[in-house]
Order: C-alpha cells, then structure tokens, then sequence
C-alpha cells in the first residue's frame, strides 16, 4: 500500500487547495446539519417551556442563516472536489498511458492486451465515483458521526452512553458482514467474467457456431454461466442482509432506551425535556451515517483495488531505459555475442554475431522459434540482449538517446497496424513534424499515392470511413510510406506471411524496393524468394547462426540452407492429388517458361547499390 | 403501447413474484419507519411529560418492536431487490443472446460483436436496475404519501406550509437526474474514444514502437484525457447547480417547523412532542424525494435501453428454414444455377452465376479480391440466400433443406480462423464432442497440426483463446482445418484457409490437403498456385460469373488470364 499512497500522495499535491476547499465546506455542511436539533433544544427549553418568542425568534434567525450558507458551502464542496478529483484522474490517466508506452515488449507479450487497456480505462473510470462522491461521502459521514457523538456526551453523558447499548448488534453484524463479504463479492467478479466471456466468444464466434449449427449446444452452456451469475447476485443479496438491516433495529433499541432513560432522569430533574427531544433527533444523525458508511464500504475497496491495480502499473519498471547520445546518421550495424532468452527459458538467441554493412539487405531465414523475431527485436532494442551487444556506427544502442534511436533504425511489423484518423495522419505518426507535402512525397515514393488519391477523400480519408475497410495490403503501404518519411539508415521489416491478392502484392513488392534504396534492409524472410533477392542470407537454428552468406553461395554449399531451398522450390510446384506421393513430378518443367514470361521488369535487385 | 414499455412490462411480469415480494417488503419496511416518530412523540407527550411509567415503557417496547419489523422487511426488501436485479439481467441477457444465435450471416456482417455486447450487458443491466428500485421506490412513495397523511392530521396549518416545497423538490430533482444523465452520455463518448485510443495503442504497439511514435500518440491522448476532463467537469457542474438548490428547500421546511412551530407550541397549539415529530418526519422526507427524482431518471434510461433491446429482439433472420424442409443425407452435389447474389442492390456480387461440383470432386475457385469468392462459399453453407436463381446440393434447393442437416453436412473454414477459449482438443472437437481420442488426432494430423499440437505445454489439454495459450495465424488455421474434417462433411469449403500457413509449412500439409480432399466435394478458394492446383477444376470468377474452367493444366496452357493471375501470385510467392 505505501506506493499507492506515495504515488497518490504526489501526484494530488497540486490540488492541495482545492482538497483543503472540500474539506472546509464538508465542515460547514456538517455543523448546519448538526445546528438543527442544538436550536430546536434552544427554542423548547428557552422558549416554548418559558412560554418566551424570543428565543423561539433568535434560534429561527440563526437557522435562516444558516439555511442560506448551506447551498454555497454545498456548491463549494461539489466544485472543488470535482475540479481535485477529475483532474487528479486526468493526471493518472496521462501518466499511465505514457508509461505504458515506455514499458519494454516483454510487458506486452506477457500481459493480455485487454488487461492493459482496462487498467486504463475501466479502472480510471472506476474511480471516477471514488473520488468525487466516496471520500467526500465518507469524510462527510464520519465527521457527522463524531461530532455528533461529541454533542451527545457534551448534551447528557448519560444518555449519550446509554445510545451505545446497540453496538454490539452493530459489531457482531458488520464482522459477520466483512468476513462473508470479500469472497463473495470476488466470486461475482468471477461469475461476470465468466458471463462476457461466454457472450463474448458465442457473438464474435458466431460464425462458427452457425456452420457447425452448434446453437443449441452453445446456448446451454452459456446458460449454465449466465444461471450460475444470478445465483452469486442471489449469495450477494444475502451477504448484504447480515449487515444493512441490522442498521434500523440498532436504531430503534438506541431510541427506546434513550426516551425510557431519559424519561427517568426527566423526573429526576437532571435532563431538560429539550434535551431528551435534541438526543432522541441526534440518533438520526448517529445511524444514517452508519448505514451510508456501510452502503459505499465496497465501493471504498473497490476503488482502493483499482487504484492499487493502476499505480502497479506505474510501478512496473522500465526495462529498457534510453541512453543520452545521439545515434551517428550512418554506419554498420554489429551485433556482438548476442545473447536473449525469455523468462529464463531456453536461449531464444544464443551467441550471435554478425557485421551488417552500411546499405546491405539481409534475410534473416529460419524456421519458427528459430530466433528471427527475437533477433530482429534486439536489432531495433525492443529489447536488450542479456549478453553481447548491439551497436550501430560503433554506438552501443542502450547508448542511444530514443530519440536518435527512432529516427535511424526503424521496425516494421507484419501487418501495418491503423491509427483513428486519415490515411495522412497514419503515416504522419511516424513524423508529427511533417507537412502534408511530406506525407504526399512519402506515399508517392512508394508509389502508393495514386492508389489512395482515389477515395473520396483522398489521403485525407478517415479509415474507419464505413464501408472503406482497407485491405491487409493497403495498410501494408501505409506502414511502407510511414518508413519512407521517417527517412532511417536501416529498416528492419518482418515480411508478411499472409497472402495478398496479386496486384496487391506487386504494389508492396515495389514500396519494400523503393523504400530499401540507400538503406540497410534487414527482412525476417518467410518466403525464400525473398532471401533469394538479399545481398546475403543468415540462417538462424535454435537462437544460432548456422550460415552467412550470400543466396548463390549458400545454395553452392549444399549445407542446410540448400536443404531449404530445394523444399521450398518443391513446394511451389503445382502437384496432381493423384502424383502426390511421387517426388518431382514432370509439371515442374511444364510450369517453368509461364514463371521466367511473368517476372517483373523492375525487379528490385538491379536498383541496388 | 410502444414498444420498449411493453417490453419492461414483460419483465416486471416475468420477476412478478420477485416485484411483489419487493413491493410488500418496500412497503412494511417504509411503514414501520414512518410509525416510529409517533412513539417516539408519543414517549414524550404521554409518557414523560404526564410522568407516566407505563406509557414510557410501552412505546419504548413499540418502537424496539417496530425496529424488528423494519430491520427484516427491509432485509427482505434488500434480497428482493438483488434478486430482480440478478434475474432480470440474465433474462434480458439471455433472449438476446438466444435471439442473435438465430440471426443470419448479413445481419452479424452489419452489426458487429461489440455493439451487441454493449446491449446485452449495459443495456441488460439499465433494465435490472429498474426492476432492483421497484420495491423501494413504492415505498418511498408510500412514505411521502404516509409523511404527508400523519403531517396534516397531526396539525393541518403547519403540515400545508411545511409541504410547500416539497413538489419543488421532486421536479427538481427530475429535472437534475435528466440533465444529469444528458450530460453524462456526452461523458461516455469522450471516454470511449479515450478507450478506443488505448486499445490501438496496445494492439498496434509494436508500430508505436517501430516507428517511435510514441510522443505524438501521448499528446493526442493528453489532449483527449483534457477533453474527458471538461465533460466530467460539466457533470459536476449540474451538480454544482441543482444539489444546493434542492438542499436548501428541505432545510427551509425544517425552518418553519422550528419558527411556526415553536411559536404554536408557545402558544399551546402543539404539544412539544408533536413539535420533535415534525422535524423528525420533515427530515425523513428529504432523502425519499431525492430518491424518487432519480429514479425518474432509472426509468428513462431503463426504457431507452429497452428499445435498444427491443431493435435486436426485432429482426428477423432472412434465412428461415422451411417448415416442410427435407431431412436427407447429403452426398454432395453442389449446384449453383443463374444465382444473382447483391449485399447492396446497387453492386451486384454475383451475377447469374452457374457452377457445378460433381460429387467427391474438388474445384478451385480463382478471382481477383472483391470478384465474389467468399460469397460463393457463403451461400453453399447458407448465410446468405441467393436473391435469384438457386443453390442446390443434391439436386435439392438449400431453402428446402433443414438447417440442422445442411450446416453438418457443409463445413467451413475461414481465413480468420475463430478458436475457443477452451482446450486444443475441445476446439477440434466442437462440431462432433463426442468423437474418439482417435478421430481427434487422425483430424488434427490430416490437416498437418499434430506435430506442433504434440510440442504445447499441455499438448491436446493446452488452454487456447484470450486467456491461453496464443497460436500463430498458420497453427490456428491449421486446427481450424482440424475442427472442420472432425464433423467428416460432405462439403468441405476452404476458403482461403492456408493464407497464414508458412508458405515452407503449406508444403509441408500439402500431401494432407490432397488427403481430405481425395473423395469429398470440396471448394477451394486459395491464391497459391501449388495449393489451387491441387483441385481436380479451377474455375476463374470475374463479373460475377464463371469465366473459364478447366483442370489447372488446361487452364495454365490455354488461359492468358489465368496465367496473369497465378504468374503473377507465383512472383510473389
């Protein structure tokens, strides 16, 4: 708990003002509410039993007063906890969402992706209640709760003792209510999320049910969770009772034991009727705050838990922390003894070293698990190796200013992932600073500019547009045209396994040469065509280098990679269901002249340096 | 009536026993609370003032009886209420649910899983929360309604000032929950889109980082997370003007108790003990007013939410099965003659197309995205009808078919492939559960999945979906593949199944695509030449029909076209 409490500590101290505001005008409501019954007792004791209007007049004054300051000091709490708490929550929010930004992959590879969005909007939400209502709420009460039970004592010690008779059926009540309550409330959570997720995957999965016309089935079992939610709500409403009605009969045994005590310290002369009349109006006051205290105890713990949850967040430690110098505009990129693996798992990339020369292209090959991502994350310091080094122009990258970092070296992931906004604003992304002509040139560069000239809007077009759906291969190009406006001295690309329809496939084919001229180009190659057409191809087995070298030489060696490629050759011939078991059917040759015929005129290749 | 009123009086008659229960409970826990001021007057007037022990003790004695019956009727009130609420939710939930389950392909292309979500949970529990303040909000009105009767008897003069405000308070307090939640909508929206900003920031991270757009994404979000502020600051606002107004009309009320009040009794008009009565029952009124205006505002919301409820409840399926429709085993021969297909009128997809696949044969369906591939698909399995001409399987019309009988027999499987959050072996199993551990893996080895299956942690026990283990693109539609041959259809329609599959690994289950296909009717949309020429037909789709067909040879020595579409595809690849 105590960095939940530093952290909110610091982070309200700007507000300091504004809560010492609240706090006054939750004073001043509570001394109008507590004024009441005190000048009710003034007026029957001076005034009504003394047959005297004065005090009857004065007490009625006090209480105009009064009256009239009530709705300022109200209007004063509710605006200044309000500007205090949503600010606060605005702050919490900007701060989690920065650091989340800052937190290394292996955070996001290792929490689900929606546990992280709900830490930040959900739970920030979630609190919004807490802060503007629960601690006014609870603050008000407890306060009224004390100071009434000082104006009890101070009115008749005696009966003000006498009001506790009912505490034990208080005590033994809330410690039954507090005990069932956490595991109750928890299996509820539990229950819920069981719930969504069952409507959750019966709805985006529906599909699949239809076709497999698994309907029936699929209900029954939704219905199964959906039934066994009502009945946590069913032990929820239970728990609730041990501790709520307990409430009202404290109450009512408090108030007969003050009317009969009282009643008998009347005849004896040693209470006023008054102050009877002003104790038995007090009791109100005493319980009702008892009972709300009770009705926002939860919402109490489930704001704590959210924002325990949130500050753990902000707790999480930035892995990887940028250096202070500015990356050199050129150079080889080396990757020195380099060494990762994941969780203390089995090496993910064992001893690596390689020189990438300044303007090279190399295919990282591999099968899956071989250690390409992993190695491709290093390169670009998703992560830090564990051992080894990473360095460009001689800099160490944990060296490099982020800055610095971004601008030289630029990843480019699978499937071009789309921003809210324009087709612009998604490539501007990667440069805030540019100009409308800047992300024009840089869509034309890759050739793609023609292609979104086309909407309705041009590139100003807004993706989520209904009915625009952009295909995988378009947002491919927008993540293309991102790179070419970035400008960077090297490009490490994870080509896309997915297929793409053919005239698709040929505009991103020409954007990855055009925005690979001049540049380092390091691919995770899926496709061997693509290592074929590198400067150089790295085999990867099990985090090692195998093999370096270039595609010819490679297949010249007749070592693993040759392996590969034969495989691969095989499996891009056309085979008869019929042929299938015999290796190297005839079709090879047939199909050859239509591939030689088809092959692009520009192919990249030729435009290297 | 309209629509959403009927519907909330459908539900309230649903949890009749559970409304009632609340409403009794409401009601006796609200009339004990309302007697208790009068002993307590009673206690005073009678008891102590006249120095009557008997009187004393035995509204002492009422008043803890009293308290007795208010601590359980409200105990009873208490479970009511959750009760409604739990099983108002669920029914609310579950007819959705139920209703969607039934609705046809179109309808979950238009509306997607979110808003449905949204409907049967936030709306669903809109609704509950009605159905939760029923009990108390009849006795609140009692209160008020009893408060007033006890006040006027009590002293009419001083009860008809003391009322004044009251119906003050009420509009007021409806015209503040109205407001409120006005204002809180447009609250929500900006919140969404500070959610929906996260959520790409989470999923696309790997481009957040990649490219270091992180700066620019934080000041849009700060400037978003400024906007959510002033929204929830104008909400405080409406607070900041109606909570003290509606404060100050109550405490005015105990004003003139206290003024008029005392001024009576000095003159003998009241007893003392009435006085103490009518400042206690002013003071209870507050709360109850304040209640009622809010939950005039429970209702609005909970019939808006109904009509959105009500908008699902009210489409129809456009796939109806035929109340004579045909029970058959199918043997699969697919027949498409002059079928016109158009998701909007305007763009026909399919155009009199007419296709046949023999019995056990397979075809290769070629096109250009967008040229109506999928659709075909779509329409063998039955998400959509064609608008003209007819699809039929063994020379009988799919409208003519049971639903049940035709979805077994045809199965599907999607580029997107959709796993449970279940185990491997539960997903592969989800069309027949009952299958053999044998059949299990003969499927997951045809469709070339067992090896990685075998190396999970857990091997075929391994937890899938959001909570479990993640699978890459190619794995998943690789047990997709699985799941697919499991239910042994008489249709198997691939389409565009292989898209994420290594293309080194499509070699790979290559031999057993060949397998399954060997036999059994099959459609094959693909764009891989070596995968498409594994089809005994390749038939080229262009304008919505069939434009040339033949065997991939065929097609490969006399078809520019199709050259053109596979050459180049073949480059690619």
């Amino acid at each position: 708990m105590s960095p939940v409490r530093r952290r909110v500590g610091a982070m309200l101290r700007p507000y300091r003002r504004l809560i010492a505001l609240a706090g006054v005008g939750i004073v001043g409501a509570t001394a109008v509410t507590i004024a009441a019954p005190l000048l009710l007792r003034y007026a029957i004791d001076e005034g009504v039993r003394k047959d005297d209007l004065g005090p009857v007049n004065t007490a009625a004054l006090i209480y105009l007063g009064l009256a009239l300051l009530r709705p300022l000091v109200e209007r004063l709490i509710v605006l200044s906890s309000a500007r205090a708490g949503e600010r606060f929550l605005g702050d919490l929010r900007v701060a989690a969402y920065d650091h989340l930004q800052r937190l290394s992959m292996p955070f996001f590879e290792s929490e689900r992706a929606g546990v992280l969005v709900s830490r930040l909007t959900a739970d920030v939400q979630s609190l919004t209640t807490f802060v503007r209502q629960v601690l006014v709420e609870v603050v008000g009460n407890m306060l009224l709760l004390v100071v009434t039970l000082t104006i009890l004592v101070f009115l008749s010690p005696i009966l003000a003792a006498v009001v506790f008779i009912s505490l034990p059926i208080l005590l033994v009540s809330s410690a039954s209510y507090r005990r069932r309550s956490q595991p109750t409330f928890l299996a509820l959570r539990d229950r819920i999320a069981d719930v969504m997720t069952a409507l959750q995957e019966g709805l985006t999965g529906v599909r699949v049910v239809q076709s497999f016309a698994r309907e029936h089935e699929h209900e029954q079992a939704y219905r199964a969770r959906s039934w066994s939610l009502v009945r946590a709500w069913r032990a929820a409403s239970l728990v609730n009772m041990r501790f709520f009605p307990a409430i009202s009969l404290a109450q009512a045994v408090s108030t007969a034991a003050v009317l009969v005590t009282g009643g008998y310290l009347f005849w004896d002369g040693r209470v006023s009727i008054g102050t009877v009349a002003a104790v038995a109006l007090y009791l109100t006051s005493l319980f009702e705050p008892v009972g709300r205290l009770g009705d926002w105890y939860s919402e109490l713990q489930s704001g704590r838990a959210a924002l325990t949850k949130i500050v753990d967040l902000l707790e999480t430690p930035v892995s990887v922390e940028p250096g202070e110098r500015a990356l050199p505009g050129s150079g080889d990129l080396v990757v020195d003894a380099a060494h990762f693996s994941y969780d203390s798992g089995p090496p993910a990339v064992d001893g690596v070293s390689m020189e990438i020369l300044q303007g090279e292209h190399l295919a990282l090959v591999g099968a899956t698990g071989a250690g390409k991502s992993t190695l491709a994350k290093l390169l670009t310091r998703q992560y830090d190796p564990l051992g080894g080094s990473v360095r460009f122009g001689g800099l160490d990258l944990r060296d490099a200013s982020s800055a610095s970092l971004r601008e030289r070296i630029v990843f480019l992931p699978q499937e071009g992932h789309l921003f809210a906004g324009s087709i612009a604003e998604n490539v501007r992304l990667a440069r805030p600073s540019s100009s409308g002509e800047e992300v024009e040139a840089a869509l034309a560069w890759i050739g793609a500019l023609e292609r979104f000239s086309g909407l309705p809007e041009g590139i100003y077009t807004d993706v989520q547009t209904r009915g625009l759906r952009l295909s995988s291969g378009e947002r491919q190009l927008i993540a293309l045209a991102r790179a070419a406006l970035v400008e960077p001295a090297v490009i490490v690309l994870d080509e896309a396994t997915s297929s793409l329809d053919p005239g698709t496939e040929r505009d991103v084919e020409r954007a990855i040469a055009a925005v690979s001229q001049n540049r380092t180009v390091i691919t995770i190659a899926h496709r061997l065509s693509t290592a074929e057409r590198a400067d150089r191809v790295a085999l990867l087995e099990h985090g090692r280098l195998v093999e370096l070298a270039s595609h010819d030489e490679l297949v010249a060696q007749g070592a693993r990679y040759a392996e590969l490629w034969a495989s691969w050759q095989a499996g891009l011939e056309p085979v008869r269901p019929s042929e299938i078991r015999v290796e190297h059917t005839q079709d090879e040759r047939e199909d050859e002249p239509a591939r030689r015929a088809t092959r692009p005129q520009d192919e990249p290749r030729g435009e290297r340096v | 009536m309209e629509a959403p009123w009927r519907y909330l009086g459908t539900k309230v008659r649903e949890q009749r026993f559970g409304v009632v229960g609340a409403v009794i409970s409401g009601l006796s826990w609200q009339a004990s609370a309302i007697l208790a001021p009068l002993l307590i007057a009673h206690a005073i007037d009678a008891g102590i003032e006249e120095h009557d022990r008997t009187q004393l003790i035995l509204s002492a004695a009422g008043i803890v009886v009293l308290g007795i019956v208010e601590s359980i009727a409200g105990a009873m009130r208490h479970y009511f209420a959750i009760r409604n609420r739990g099983r108002g939710q669920a029914s609310v939930r579950d007819g959705i649910f139920h209703h969607v389950l039934g609705l046809d392909a179109s309808y979950h292309d238009r509306v997607g899983a979110g808003d449905l979500m949204s409907r049967a949970s936030n709306d669903a529990e809109l609704v509950a929360r009605m159905l939760d303040a029923m009990g108390h909000t009849i006795g609140y009105l009692l209160t008020i309604f009893g408060v007033c009767i006890v006040l006027l008897v009590l002293n009419p003069t001083l009860a008809l000032v003391v009322l004044l405000p009251l119906p003050f308070i009420a509009f007021g307090f409806w015209r503040y929950s109205s407001r409120y939640a006005e204002r809180t909508r447009l609250l929500q929206e900006e919140l969404a889109e500070a959610t929906t900003l996260v959520e790409e920031t989470v999923a696309g991270i790997r481009v957040v980082k990649g490219l270091g757009a992180g700066s620019a994404l934080s000041a849009r979000f700060r400037r978003q997370s400024d906007r959510v502020v002033a929204r929830a600051l104008d909400v405080a606002n409406v607070d900041a003007v109606f909570l003290p107004l509606l404060e100050v009309l109550p405490l005015l009320a105990i004003l003139a108790v206290l003024w008029l009040g005392s001024r009576m009794a000095v003159e003998g008009q009241i007893s003392i003990g009435t006085l103490v009565a009518f400042t206690t029952y002013v003071s209870m009124l507050v709360w109850p007013m304040r209640v009622i205006g809010q939950r005039v505002g429970t209702l609005q919301q909970a019939v808006a939410a109904a009509r959105r409820v009500v908008e699902v409840l009210r489409e129809r399926s456009s796939i109806v099965e035929q109340p004579d429709a045909r029970r058959s085993e199918l043997r699969g021969h697919v027949r498409f003659d002059d079928v016109c297909f158009a998701y909007e009128s305007a763009r026909p997809v399919l155009d009199g197309l007419t296709l046949e696949i023999e019995p056990g044969t397979s075809l290769a369906l070629v096109g250009e995205t967008g040229c109506g591939k999928s659709t075909v698909a779509g329409l063998i399995a039955r998400f959509y009808d064609p608008d003209e001409g007819s699809v039929s399987i063994d020379g009988v019309d799919l409208r003519d078919l049971r639903l049940v009988d035709l979805r077994r027999a045809v199965a599907s499987v999607f580029s997107e492939t959709f796993l449970f959050t279940d185990t491997v072996r539960a997903n592969i199993a989800y069309a027949r559960p009952d299958a053999s551990e044998v059949e299990i893996e003969r499927a997951t080895r045809l469709a070339g999945a067992s090896e990685f299956v075998r190396r999970l942690p857990d091997g075929y026990d391994t937890l899938l979906g959001e909570r479990g283990y993640s699978l890459s693109g190619g794995q998943r539609q690789r047990l997709a593949i699985a799941r697919a041959l499991l239910a042994d259809p008489a249709v198997l329609i691939l389409d565009d199944a292989t898209s994420a599959v290594d293309a080194t690994k499509e070699h790979e289950i290559r031999s057993a695509l060949a397998e399954v296909m060997h036999g059994r009717t099959t459609l094959v949309i693909a764009h891989r030449a070596a995968t498409i020429a594994l089809a005994d037909q390749v038939a080229v789709l262009e304008g919505g029909r069939i434009v040339e067909q033949g065997t991939h040879t065929e097609l490969v020595g006399r078809s520019a076209r199709y050259r053109l579409l596979l050459a180049l595809e073949e480059e690619a690849a």
